[in-house]
């Protein structure tokens, strides 16, 4: 049984921009992912010579010995840094690649399927993409890489599990057997395949045998949904209302039946995938040009090599990503313990910040409510954290200057997490009365209906204060100008930075990124709070100087014409 | 305290690093550990979902109630929502407006794309009068800065739109140089400045989850400061 399967060699992970990893650790990280390369899971075996497999064509240029990589280095490892799902396989770059030569690796799953012919066949073009180069993740920046070519095999994809049938009568009484469904469920599902069954032969013409092929003429083909349709239509003519109600609900139990078993279906294949792929597998490596096929072989006999895929624990690609976010957590963490030791740390001034207490007092002077806006974002996102820990002291102070609030929502859970902090906010201030659940509500979920509602509020009762805080998309602009135009203070922030331009635009002072995450701990002024402020401004001089650094490397590394490729993969924000 | 601090802040904490780490553990329990937060993500977002409901029901009962000014609006919210509700549980209606044969749609479906979408695309058109009035407060050359921005908008607008080739062409003899000025100034000062914003928010994202982990930071669990 022999299958081709042509094997899509993935492309190089996309370049990051960002130069988190351009500090000065990132050289001594260099070290670390030159030697970074995968340990081999597999059992490789040795070859020497490679000799002709099969019969060439008179018309082709004829493969040599030249053409067939070196038997010694073609090998079979685990894939590193993934989740069980593919085998590499390895080998040396021949010396001669002749045009339109294709590599082929022949998978089975033991020696002996190979002289049965049970194996299955992926095809590789020799394009630089192959190259072990172009994936230092997995093998690092030696030069030796250079020369290497690498395919991924995932046996899933060759040895496919086999699909569940139909939903047939057979196989409902499979499923209750096991368990699946219930004998009830069983009896109503085998009633409703009898229907659909019956309805079946009714839309095909009596006197057209089920196996006979014929040119059906386009009109026909056409009225062929049509007839279907009418033939339905005259069966269930003859059911009373009633039954088709019946019959109507039957089948749409059964298209959930179906959905969930199909859901199964799913699930079950995925096990069985991962199943496939722990297996162990034995590979042979051959090139093909045309018809001819040479395997690469020692003493007469195809080399076979084995591998297998195994889960892995670390994604070696994101290193750098780890390193770094735990090297600048380490500098957050330092500062928080200096802090707590020095009080009185001097942290920048922050104008948004600085305004939030005076816009609150003059909405209490002007007897006009303060409307906090939350953004779009999900209480699992980071800003809508921010906001509400803005808002607790937004409350707190509203409270205090028996002023009143109204704080605007779109998701439910950060409707209820607002309601929380707004009331602990108020008991804090020593005036629990002063919440009221109704100023802090779900307004709409959807993003243009809370613009409207948002809007409306704003011209009817004129705020004396806003705060818009959190992710915003198209409505950043709607909401501030709006409320621009009701002549309230406006304190925007934001770390969707296509929005910000709107803000700063339209807003009398706007929390510019990062400035939205330090707005509790700058208005807290808690010590430890504090600490975490210096540590991030450190870790943004850090960040700085290491890109000054790269900068000027990089210039003269191109300049000289140095290979500074391990320096750009310390940049790089792998994946893998 | 320990019912209301400590548990909770231990969970943030357990759970917080398990997701930390689940971005650098390739291994199908790493993707499980998602899968299953994923779930109760979405079972809790169920449950608050008729928190919501209930939160802006009530808001809107008690205003007309009330008789609080706009309670007209109010019952626009339930007629709206009693109505879409209505239809739904109605099943496979057809509208009652809809005049076509082909691609017919429920009551639902015709009310959410013949009434809802329309009326989000009309908010959304509002947008680009704002955009005129806001670009016409932000380009007034006042100081230097301000000039610079109104040069740099002019140019970038003006590159973006086919006549500038033309004039270009007739200025400067090649039509791609202002396309290309615009281009140069959102391809590099632009992208430097809006990098160096996105590394801040990336720092300061960092910044407030290790202080959410670590316990320090505990406003959105509404114990104050």
């Amino acid at each position: 049984m022999r299958e081709s399967h042509t094997v899509t060699v993935r492309p190089l992970t996309t370049w990051a921009a960002v130069a988190l990893a351009a500090t000065p650790f990132a050289f001594a990280l260099a070290l670390a992912f030159e030697f970074a390369c995968p340990a081999g899971a597999a059992e490789t075996n040795p070859a020497t010579i490679a000799e002709p497999a099969t019969s060439q064509a008179a018309t082709q240029p004829a493969l040599t010995a030249s053409c067939v990589p070196d038997p010694a280095s073609f090998r079979a490892m685990d894939r590193p840094s993934d989740n069980g799902s593919g085998i590499l396989v390895v080998w040396a770059k021949p010396a001669e690649e002749p045009n339109g030569v294709m590599y082929v690796v022949q998978v089975a799953r033991t020696k002996e399927d190979f002289k049965t012919g049970n194996f299955k066949t992926a095809e590789v073009s020799p394009s630089p993409k192959i190259l072990a180069s172009t994936k230092p993740n997995y093998f690092g920046y030696s030069d030796e890489a250079e020369k290497l070519c690498y395919t991924v095999i995932t046996p899933a994809e060759l040895f496919e599990p086999a699909e569940p049938g139909p939903l047939t009568e057979r196989r409902l009484r499979e499923l209750a057997d096991q368990g699946v469904i219930t004998p009830e469920q069983l009896a109503r599902a085998l009633a409703v395949v009898a229907v659909l069954a019956k309805e079946k032969p009714a839309t095909q013409p009596a006197t057209v045998p089920a196996t006979r092929t014929v040119a059906v003429p386009a009109t026909r083909t056409a009225a062929a949904p049509a007839m279907k349709a009418a033939s339905a239509a005259a069966q269930q003519a003859k059911l009373t209302p009633d039954q088709q109600a019946a019959l109507k609900a039957e089948r749409k139990w059964f298209d959930k039946i179906e959905a969930y078993l199909a859901k199964r279906d799913a699930e079950d294949i995925e096990a069985r995938k991962r199943e496939i792929n722990a297996e162990q597998y034995f590979f042979r490596l051959g090139v093909k040009l045309g018809d001819q096929t040479l395997l690469v072989a020692r003493d007469g006999e195809p080399v076979v090599v084995q591998g297998a895929a195994e889960p892995n624990l670390f994604k070696w690609g994101k290193l750098n990503n780890l390193v770094l976010s735990l090297i600048f957590c380490a500098i957050v963490v330092t500062f928080i313990e200096i802090a707590k030791r020095k009080p009185g740390m001097f942290i920048r001034k922050i104008a948004g910040l600085e305004a939030i207490n005076e816009a609150i007092g003059r909405s209490t002077e002007m007897d006009r409510p303060v409307y906090f806006i939350h953004g779009s974002g999900l209480v699992s996102d980071l800003s809508a954290i921010a906001s509400l820990n803005i808002l607790s002291h937004i409350a707190y102070r509203t409270a205090e200057h028996d002023s009143r609030i109204h704080v605007m929502n779109q998701d439910p859970i950060v409707t209820a997490v607002s309601q929380e902090v707004v009331q602990q906010a108020c008991t804090r201030a020593g005036r629990p009365d002063a919440y009221n659940p109704d100023d802090v509500s779900l307004v709409a979920y959807e993003q243009f209906a809370f613009v409207a509602a948002v809007s409306g509020m704003m011209v009817r009762r004129q705020p004396g204060a806003i705060f818009i805080l959190g992710y915003f998309g198209a409505e950043s602009l709607l909401l501030a100008e709006t409320g621009s135009s009701t002549g309230a203070i406006q304190v925007a922030g934001t770390d969707a930075y296509t929005q910000l331009p709107f803000f700063i635009t339209t807003c009398d002072y706007t929390l510019m990124g990062e400035e939205l995450y330090a707005a509790s701990a700058y208005l807290a002024r808690e010590p430890r709070l504090l600490g975490s402020l210096r540590g991030q401004d450190v870790g943004k001089a850090f960040i700085m100087i290491a890109l000054l650094i790269g900068t000027i490397v990089l210039t003269v590394a191109v300049a000289r014409g140095w290979d500074v490729a391990w320096l750009r993969g310390l940049l790089k924000a792998g994946n893998g | 305290m320990i019912l209301k601090r400590t548990i909770p802040l231990l969970i943030v904490f357990g759970i917080g690093v398990l997701a930390f780490m689940q971005d650098y553990v390739p291994h199908p329990w790493s993707t499980a550990f998602r899968d299953e937060m994923t779930t109760w993500t979405m079972v809790i977002g169920g449950f608050a979902m008729f928190l919501g409901l209930y939160s802006l029901s009530h808001m809107h009962i008690t205003k007309i109630r009330r008789k609080m000014p706009g309670w007209g609006y109010s019952i626009f919210v339930f007629i709206g929502a009693v109505g879409m509700i209505a239809v739904y549980i109605l099943g496979d209606t057809i509208g009652p407006l809809y005049a076509g044969t082909a691609n017919k749609k429920s009551l639902f479906d015709w009310g959410y794309e013949y009434i809802l979408v329309p009326c989000s695309a009309t908010v959304f058109s509002i947008l680009a009068f704002f955009m005129a009035s806001a670009a016409f407060r932000t380009f007034r050359a006042r100081n230097l800065a301000a000039g610079l921005l109104l040069a740099a908008a002019i140019i970038v607008m003006f590159g973006r739109v086919p006549v500038s080739e033309n004039v270009s062409l007739r200025l400067f003899g090649d039509g791609m140089v202002i396309p290309n000025l615009s281009k140069a100034i959102m391809d590099y000062p632009n992208l430097a400045a809006k990098r160096g914003i996105m590394l801040g928010i990336a720092l300061g994202m960092i910044s407030q989850s290790m202080r959410i982990l670590l316990g320090i930071e505990r406003s959105y669990m509404g114990g104050g400061d």
